[in-house]
């Protein structure tokens, strides 16, 4: 209440005025998204020893000057396996954040501005959605349609439909409470290009939100496939593979493959959702 | 001898209240006329349902009965669609009373117009165009520099003036004001008003003008209707309605204005009196 | 010669904002002796909030204040958290805006009018019998079905009564009323303030308003202090709609309302727009506005000083009044 009075004194200079311990800079977590986002790209290219070649007299080494993390079961290098199964195991998850994130969005949007039986239909889709839990749905899946990341991704993205659609919903009828997007609608643009030149850059942040916090969850739930063995093959350096085929080491004092990998999906879910969660303080100042 | 550009006559608008019972008639056999050049304040407190009225107008709402002509266009239609909205935004276009929901938060000045010109007035060069834009920034007072802001850097009095250039850009016939000054300083009210009553004499726009502020109504207003429960109740031209009103609402409306020798007192007995 | 129920001494509030601490109100220097009704007349960016909240220490958390404000006395800066509950409520109530946005709308009007009353060790069906008297009082008709009633169930005009009836219940001597009807229509305007002048007269209470609308302030209260850029202009208990003020800013604002009883060529408008505390150039923060200002009105800013019964913060207020100023 007295936070809202502040405001009131100055509204004329706009909001960001009393707003100051949120613009922090760009910091650690910056540092960290730029990493995995160099190692998703180049990482089998900066890999020193590439996914890794096979060399049984090297295997369950320390990790050494030549091999950083030391090597698996197989003697490849994990150091090498983590950069370049940075690739795969952040385009899985990327795949299913833009997928649920576009679905989600469309039908937010089209429920919100039209109303009526288009937004009960939807609403009941969603509901129904909504009782899927992710990832049974793609163990489900996998069960079905076969191993391998596919099922497992189509499953997910679907599962994961109705978080962003439930959030991106309510943003937009938030917005269109402001008589702005009416005024436009007097003025005769179409329904459509009003929500798409002015509604939804408004919601964007939202968006871009719930969007990293979705990638978190399914870069947990795509590990968990691959641990369980039903994504990729097990020679891939998949990260969430690696911490299934380093179980074994651990018996016998190398815990390095499961521990870096894990490590590798720990840090970044906890980056992505760092990222999300500025993202949704953000969205929401942006509100006021 | 003015054109007469709006004829509504017995609008009637009901709102379903929440579980099909307790309906609401909000706007109840509700007609006049507004004439090229002409000044028309539609008066009434909340529940008067003079918002109703001007949303059927524009097109936002669709009356359940009566006759809208804009212009010689019939506009009582079901479900007005973007062409047909179109088309009526040339003739009839509104400013809401919010000046801090009405601007598109991303957009700049220029840009908003710029779109908006583009729109109406595809025809235009895109030289014509930039200078229509400074066009309406002179009409609303606005500064170039001001023209290329965002709402966010704008204040509220400046972001209303930018609404009535928007709003201006179709070059309509009739604007209708939703309540446009009330929530602005004093001191705004006063340059916004000057504006409009500029912008009237160089373009010979009409206004619908829809308040409870009086003093306003006096210093903008050729006619009055005045509204309470959704119907009108007295009507006239503003110096008749303001000096000799002929019900008892005009004259606690007008009582109600705080002046010098204000007894709330007596309006408030008044009031009693009146509400059954 | 009693002292003052309300007296603020040399009053600065500063805040926090993106580009460090800026002071909002500086200078606040007024007193309020027990039973007058105040007017606190400003517009956005003026400090009137901010200055009436502050008597009751309702500021926002990075509020810094300088002075000191007393209440009966003892410095409301210095109390103890004890002291403040004890001040707030049974000592000076406040009426707010907005009354929908200040009353919880999934409670019955009835728990919040006892609330209070049934942490103090109050009885349900006392708490529930003086609640209901009270809104008998207020013109709210059938009480007690009322009190079991939502707000969302009200009027606005009603609502703002169950607000006034819930801040008398604590009794106290001080009412803030924060904008109390610029909510609400204008006919339901003069009901509301009709009865909070019934009941100042009838409870011998102090009122303090805060208003954007000089006209209202000017009709219903005694005195007037003009706030403009975070500091008092003009302090006077003239009748300023007939005799007009003695600052160029007040004078201003009288002049820039549109009249009820005829229609002028061109509104006086004030040329620039309203500055708040935090951008007040140095000197007059009017000065950049002023139909009257010389150099000197820039070079400091003019003290709050007496003349003629009314204080002004004004260099040429002789000049003005006496109509040989340009």
């Amino acid at each position: 209440m007295s936070q809202t009075q502040t405001v009131d004194i100055d509204l004329d200079k706009g909001r960001g005025r009393f707003v100051q311990a949120f613009r922090r800079r760009p910091s650690i977590l910056a540092l960290v998204l730029l990493t995995l986002a160099l190692m998703a790209v180049f990482g089998p290219m900066l890999a020193p020893q590439g996914t890794g070649s096979v060399d049984l007299g090297q295997a369950f080494q320390a990790p050494s000057a030549d091999y950083f993390f030391g090597t698996d079961s197989s003697g490849r290098d994990i150091f090498s396996r983590i950069l370049s199964g940075a690739r795969s195991s952040l385009v899985a998850p990327l795949i299913v954040t833009v997928i649920a994130a576009l679905l989600g969005t469309l039908i937010a949007v089209v429920s919100a501005w039209n109303g009526g039986w288009i937004d009960s239909v939807f609403g009941r889709a969603v509901d129904i959605l909504f009782s899927f839990p992710g990832l049974l749905l793609a163990i489900l899946a996998c069960a079905i349609f076969g191993t391998g990341l596919t099922a497992a991704v189509i499953a997910l993205s679907i599962a994961y439909i109705p978080y962003i659609a439930r959030i991106v919903r309510s943003a937009s009828i938030r917005e269109m409470t402001s008589p702005y997007l009416e005024a436009l609608r007097l003025q005769g643009f179409s329904g459509f290009l009003i929500c798409r030149r002015h509604l939804l850059p408004n919601v964007a942040s939202v968006i871009g939100a719930q969007a990293a916090i979705t990638f978190g969850y399914a870069m947990v739930d795509l590990a968990a496939i691959n641990f369980l063995g039903l994504g990729q093959d097990a020679t891939s350096p998949n990260w969430g593979v690696m911490v299934a085929s380093g179980q074994s080491a651990i018996l016998r004092g190398r815990p390095e493959e499961a521990l870096f990998a894990g490590l590798a999906i720990v840090i970044a879910v906890v980056a992505v959702n760092l990222l999300g969660s500025r993202l949704e303080r953000d969205a929401s100042l942006e509100i006021e | 001898m003015s054109e007469k550009l709006v004829e509504v006559k017995n609008l009637r608008k009901t709102f379903e209240g929440r579980g099909g019972d307790d309906s609401h008639l909000a706007v109840n056999d509700v007609s006049f006329t507004i004439s090229e050049g002409e000044s028309v304040a539609l008066v009434g407190e909340s529940g008067s349902g003079k918002t109703t009225t001007a949303r059927c107008l524009v097109g936002l709402e669709t009356p359940d009965s009566g006759l809208i002509e804009v212009c010689g266009e019939q506009r009582v239609v079901r479900r007005p669609n973007a062409a047909t909205r179109r088309r009526w935004a040339l003739q009839t276009q509104m400013v809401f009373q919010d000046p801090y929901g009405s601007l598109d938060p991303r957009q700049t000045i220029d840009q908003g117009l710029a779109q908006l010109i583009r729109f109406h007035h595809g025809e235009l060069s895109s030289e014509q165009r930039r200078a229509r834009i400074a066009e309406l920034l002179d009409l609303v007072q606005l500064s170039e520099r001001q023209g290329g802001s965002r709402p966010r850097a704008l204040s509220g009095g400046q972001r209303q003036r930018a609404a009535i250039a928007r709003a201006l850009a179709a070059s309509p016939r009739i604007l209708v004001m939703d309540e446009a000054v009330a929530a602005l300083d004093v001191s705004v009210q006063a340059q916004i008003l000057n504006v409009l009553a500029g912008i009237q004499a160089e373009t010979r726009v009409s206004f619908l003008f829809l308040t409870h502020d009086l003093a306003v109504v006096r210093q903008i207003a050729d006619s009055v209707l005045v509204m309470k429960g959704g119907e009108v109740v007295e009507r006239g031209s503003t110096n008749s309605v303001l000096t000799n009103p002929e019900t008892e609402y005009a004259r606690l409306l007008i009582e109600s204005v705080p002046t010098s020798g204000w007894n709330p007192e007596n309006v408030s007995k008044k009031r009693k009196d009146s509400v059954q | 010669m009693t002292a003052p129920l309300i007296q603020y001494e040399d009053v600065s509030i500063t805040l926090s904002t993106a580009e460090g601490r800026g002071t909002v109100v500086r200078d606040l220097d007024f007193q309020i002796e027990a039973g007058e009704s105040v007017a606190l007349v400003g517009e956005s960016g003026s400090g009137k909030t901010i200055t009436a909240r502050s008597m009751i220490r309702l500021l926002p958390e990075s509020a810094r204040v300088q002075g000191q404000i007393k209440f009966e006395g003892k410095d409301v800066l210095q109390m103890g958290r004890k002291e403040l509950r004890d001040l707030r409520g049974p000592r000076i109530g406040m009426i707010f805006q907005d009354p929908k946005a200040a009353i919880n709308p999934v409670r019955t009007v009835g728990d919040f009018l006892t609330e209070r009353l049934r942490t103090q060790g109050v009885g349900r069906k006392e708490a529930e019998g003086r609640a209901t008297a009270l809104l008998d009082r207020v013109g709210v008709d059938r009480a007690e079905k009322r009190l079991r009633q939502y707000p969302f169930e009200f009027s606005g005009g009603l609502l703002q009564r169950v607000m006034i009836a819930s801040v008398l219940l604590a009794d106290p001597e001080v009412i803030l009323a924060d904008e109390p009807t610029t909510a609400l229509d204008v006919t339901t305007q003069a009901e509301v303030m009709a009865l909070l002048d019934e009941i100042r007269k009838e409870r011998d209470l102090t009122l303090l308003m805060i208003t954007h609308d000089l006209e209202l302030a000017a009709a219903v209260c005694g005195r007037t202090l003009v706030m403009y850029a975070g500091t008092i202009v003009e302090d006077s208990d003239a009748d300023l709609i007939d005799v007009g003020g003695l600052h160029p800013y007040t004078n201003a604002l009288l002049e820039s309302r549109p009249r009820l009883d005829q229609k002028q060529d061109e509104l006086v408008s004030i040329p620039g727009r309203a500055v708040s505390g935090l951008d007040a150039p140095a000197g007059c923060p009017f000065a950049p506005r002023c139909a009257f200002r010389i150099d000197q009105c820039e070079a400091e800013r003019p003290p709050l000083r007496l003349l003629d019964g009314t204080r002004v913060a004004c260099i040429r207020a002789e000049e003005i009044r006496g109509g040989s100023a340009k």
